[in-house]
């Protein structure tokens, strides 16, 4: 070996080892789980009267298919990703279009605090949500009780308005990305283009419609994809939220709860929902690339 | 910012319009944050309220004290004390006295225990001052004194108690087996009386507000520390973020320098390897630990 070749893998060595023990090795690791039937009692220590830790083939996969539970998660996260996205997208553009009007005066100010929410630590803006949606003393339903609605919904402990809850969130907590990404592409658009359209007589609908958005749909068809895939990623949210109560919705957190979330841990089946997940997102967000061609323009 | 060149009146109305949507917009997004942060201000025990108030009413900084910096409580054992206090209750067998600008004082029979919220200006004579963990200890002292915001002996005393108070209210039950002469009786069982010493028979607990604590002879006293490890989970991590990042240059540095400088069988091989998994593909390998991708 030259000298060179030596010194550079004496310097490339400690790092490249440790990223393969910290970051390529758990995922194999878990890889490796999802094909055994690793549960409470033989992993990650064997007990006695526990069924030995042993290869079981596709028997994990074989009972997620069949398994309620993840079927009902696998379909609910896909009805997440519809409405959420579809929320995020149009506050998104509405508040770019909004905050980038000629009329409203001080809007970079406004900007700038509107991006507040995007600084904040995860943790804490879940804990103030979760304060928000109280039943009792979250101020979402004192103002409804204020409007006169006699008996405001459960925000948290029911399925149904908790998923309402999760979607809102999740567009606060995303919106920032959103209206960053969109307000730069939407500053990039030529004067000229809309001062053509207001010559040939469009009106505003119009211009924003036929002009402006399609000029930007790349960057948001980009920004549509990765808020998608974080949608479809969903689990801090309804984990600190209320964790047991959408363990059905939500398949990162269904696949938490099946290992460390139940009294009966079974990690092999956790980890073969997590690697379905990592599959399906991985093919959704490859289709999605492919549809938009986003790889083929800069974006 | 402020640049306006409006050409007429619906133009300038136009602006006006649209600055106020995006001003009550604006303000609805950013509601939640600062509701919490009016949420910091409320004096302790009204954050349960069932109405809105946009501005607080009393707004303190003491959550933010209690964070930071804690508060301490402490537990007396001893026979005679001395509880000067605005405001307070003493629950008997047979009676109930809430009484204004008193003084309770005696001899207890027995070592009595009582316990002090949010103490300070904590003095202590003739003992040893013992540290464990977030506990002062005492042991047999001649004088303790401190002042309080709740001070209570909820087993009760027994011995030669009195209470020298400046108004006093009392509900009696029964025949009382407090002395009641030279007092007024306002109801059927209600008596009040101002500027009176009463002796306080059997046993008496008390439940006192704020007010002033001494004690003579004491048997133990223990002062605890409560909360206000802000600064060791601040410290802990700085630590954590520092080892960090001092780690991974470590790690990253002598290899950034190899691919940058140095030229080597396979260079290009493990870059891309490298790129493959840190970059390209690094929304996949998140999946299971970082769900909110968009943050970053």
């Amino acid at each position: 070996m030259r000298k060179s070749t030596v010194a550079a893998l004496a310097l490339i060595l400690p790092g490249l080892v440790a990223f393969l023990f910290f970051n390529i090795y758990p995922i194999v690791y878990s890889i490796y789980i999802a094909f055994t039937n690793a549960q409470l009692g033989n992993f990650p220590i064997q007990t006695p009267n526990a069924p030995p830790l042993k290869f079981v083939g596709l028997d994990n996969f074989r009972w997620a298919i069949n398994d309620p539970g993840f079927r009902s998660a696998f379909l609910w996260t896909w009805v997440f990703v519809a409405t959420s996205v579809t929320l995020k997208v149009l506050a998104g553009i509405f508040l770019s279009v909004l905050y980038n009007s000629k009329y409203v005066i001080g809007k970079s100010l406004y900007r700038a605090l509107l991006i507040i929410p995007w600084a904040l630590p995860l943790l804490f803006s879940i804990t103030v949500w979760r304060f928000m949606f109280d039943p009792i003393f979250g101020p979402v339903n004192i103002i409804l009780r204020d409007l006169g609605v006699s008996n405001p919904p459960d925000w948290i402990n029911n399925a149904t308005y908790g998923f309402v809850a999760l979607n809102i969130i999740e567009v606060w907590l995303a919106y920032p990305f959103m209206m960053t990404v969109i307000t730069s592409a939407l500053q990039s658009v030529p004067d000229i283009l809309v001062e053509a359209a207001i010559i040939d007589g469009a009106n505003y609908w119009q211009r924003l419609t036929k002009v402006v958005i399609p000029i930007v749909s790349k960057p948001i068809a980009f920004s549509t994809i990765l808020t998608s895939a974080a949608s479809f990623q969903y689990f801090m949210v309804p984990f600190l939220y209320n964790g047991a109560l959408f363990e059905d919705r939500f398949l990162l957190l269904y696949g938490y709860q099946r290992a460390f979330g139940s009294s009966l841990p079974h990690y092999g089946r956790a980890a073969a929902v997590m690697f379905i997940a990592t599959i399906v997102l991985a093919i959704y967000m490859y289709i999605s690339m492919r549809i938009t061609k986003l790889q083929e323009g800069a974006s | 910012m402020f640049d306006f060149h409006f050409r007429n009146r619906r133009e300038i109305i136009k602006a006006v319009l649209a600055t106020a949507l995006a001003i009550l917009v604006m303000g609805i997004i950013l509601f939640p944050v600062y509701y919490m942060f009016t949420v910091s201000l409320k004096p302790q025990g009204t954050l349960a309220s069932t109405s809105l108030d946009l501005i607080p009413d009393n707004p303190t900084l003491q959550n933010y004290k209690e964070v930071l910096f804690g508060h301490k409580d402490a537990t007396i054992k001893t026979k005679t004390f001395n509880i000067t206090s605005s405001k307070g209750k003493i629950i008997g067998e047979d009676y109930t006295i809430e009484y204004t600008d008193g003084v309770i004082y005696g001899k207890a029979r027995i070592n009595t225990p009582f316990t002090l919220k949010y103490v300070s200006h904590v003095k202590v004579e003739g003992a040893n001052k013992t540290l464990e963990q977030n506990q002062e200890k005492y042991i047999k002292g001649k004088f303790v004194s401190m002042d309080a915001k709740k001070i209570a002996a909820s087993q009760g005393i027994l011995g030669n108690v009195y209470l020298k108070a400046k108004e006093v209210r009392i509900t009696v039950t029964g025949n009382p087996s407090l002395k009641l002469e030279g007092l007024t009786k306002v109801g059927n069982n209600t008596y009040v009386g101002q500027n009176v010493t009463l002796k306080l028979p059997r046993r008496a607990r008390i439940d006192s507000e704020k007010g002033h604590f001494e004690a003579e002879d004491f048997y133990y006293v223990f002062v605890n520390k409560i909360g206000g490890d802000f600064f060791g989970y601040l410290k802990r991590s700085l630590i954590i973020a520092t080892l960090t990042v001092v780690l991974t240059l470590i790690f990253t540095i002598p290899a950034a320098y190899a691919f940058l400088r140095l030229k080597f069988f396979g260079r290009e091989h493990i870059l891309y390897f490298y790129l493959m998994f840190t970059q390209n593909d690094s929304r996949l390998r998140r999946a299971n630990k970082r769900p909110d991708l968009h943050r970053r």
